[in-house]
C-alpha cells in the first residue's frame, strides 16, 4: 500500500495511537480493494458518474490515512471522469493500482 | 442550545461512507464527545430528527451522498423545525460549501461552519466550542 503520512492521522484523531492507526490502515486496505474493483467495473462499462462517485470517496478515504499520492491520483480520476475523458481515467487508474502494489 | 462542556453535546453525524463516519466518531470521542449518533443516510436522519424529543445540539453533515444529499437535507431540515446547529464536514468544492451555509442561514438554522474532509480533531473541537458557554 502507498506510503502514508502518519502526521495526517495524528491531526485527524487528535492523538498518536499506533493500534488505532493500524486498525484504520487495515480498514482502508479492505476498502481500497473493494472500491478499486467497483471503479474497474465502471470503467469497463463506461459509467462515468459511478467513477466520479467512487473516486471521490476513495480520495477522501486516502486523505484520512495520509496516503497523499493516492489522494492526487483519485482526484485526477474524478476530474477526468467529470470531463468524460476515459483515456485519462484509465491512465490514472493504472497509476493508482501501481502506487498501491508498489508498497 | 449552549452547553457547559463538549461532553454534554448531543452530536449527530450524517455520512454515507462508513470509513468516514468511523473516523469522525473516533475523533469526536478523542475530544470528549460522548453522545454521538451516526446515521448513514440523510433520509433516515430527517426521520430521526423529526421524531426525537431530546434534541440534537449539532449535526455534522456530509454533502456528497446518494439519494438525499447534504444540500437537499438542509433544505428539508429548515422545514421541520430543527432547533439545533449544523456544520458541514465534506470534501465538496468551496462553492458547494458556501451554498450550504447560505441555505442553512436562509432557513433560520444556526450554521457553525464548514470543515474540509478529513476533519482534524482540533478543527472539530474549535467548531463545537462555539456551542459551549464560558
Amino acid at each position: 500500500m502507498s506510503a502514508v503520512d502518519i502526521s495526517a492521522m495524528i491531526d485527524i484523531f487528535g492523538m498518536e495511537d499506533k493500534a488505532l492507526f493500524s486498525s484504520k490502515l487495515n480498514s482502508f486496505i479492505e476498502r481500497f480493494d473493494r472500491d478499486i474493483e467497483k471503479i474497474d467495473s465502471a470503467i469497463e462499462a463506461n459509467r462515468m458518474e459511478d467513477i466520479v462517485f467512487d473516486a471521490h470517496k476513495l480520495k477522501s478515504a486516502s486523505r484520512m490515512v495520509g496516503a497523499l499520492a493516492l489522494v492526487d491520483l483519485f482526484e485526477s480520476i474524478e476530474a477526468a471522469a467529470k470531463e468524460n475523458d476515459l483515456e485519462n481515467v484509465k491512465k490514472y487508474f493504472d497509476q493508482a493500482l501501481g502506487e498501491a502494489l508498489e508498497r | 442550545m449552549k452547553r457547559k462542556s463538549i461532553g454534554e453535546l448531543r452530536v449527530m453525524c450524517i455520512d454515507d461512507d462508513p470509513f468516514s463516519i468511523d473516523t469522525l466518531t473516533v475523533a469526536l470521542g478523542n475530544i470528549g464527545v460522548t453522545d454521538i449518533k451516526s446515521i448513514d443516510n440523510a433520509k433516515s436522519a430527517l426521520e430521526v430528527i423529526g421524531s426525537q424529543s431530546d434534541g440534537t445540539d449539532v449535526i455534522l453533515l456530509d454533502i456528497h451522498m446518494p439519494d438525499v444529499d447534504g444540500i437537499e437535507f438542509i433544505q428539508a431540515l429548515g422545514a421541520n423545525g430543527y432547533q439545533g446547529a449544523v456544520a458541514v464536514v465534506s470534501g465538496a468544492v468551496d462553492v458547494i460549501l458556501d451554498m450550504s451555509k447560505v441555505l442553512a442561514i436562509g432557513r433560520g438554522i444556526t450554521f457553525l461552519g464548514t470543515i474540509k474532509k478529513p476533519a482534524k480533531a482540533s478543527e472539530l473541537e474549535a467548531l463545537l466550542n462555539k456551542l459551549i458557554v464560558s
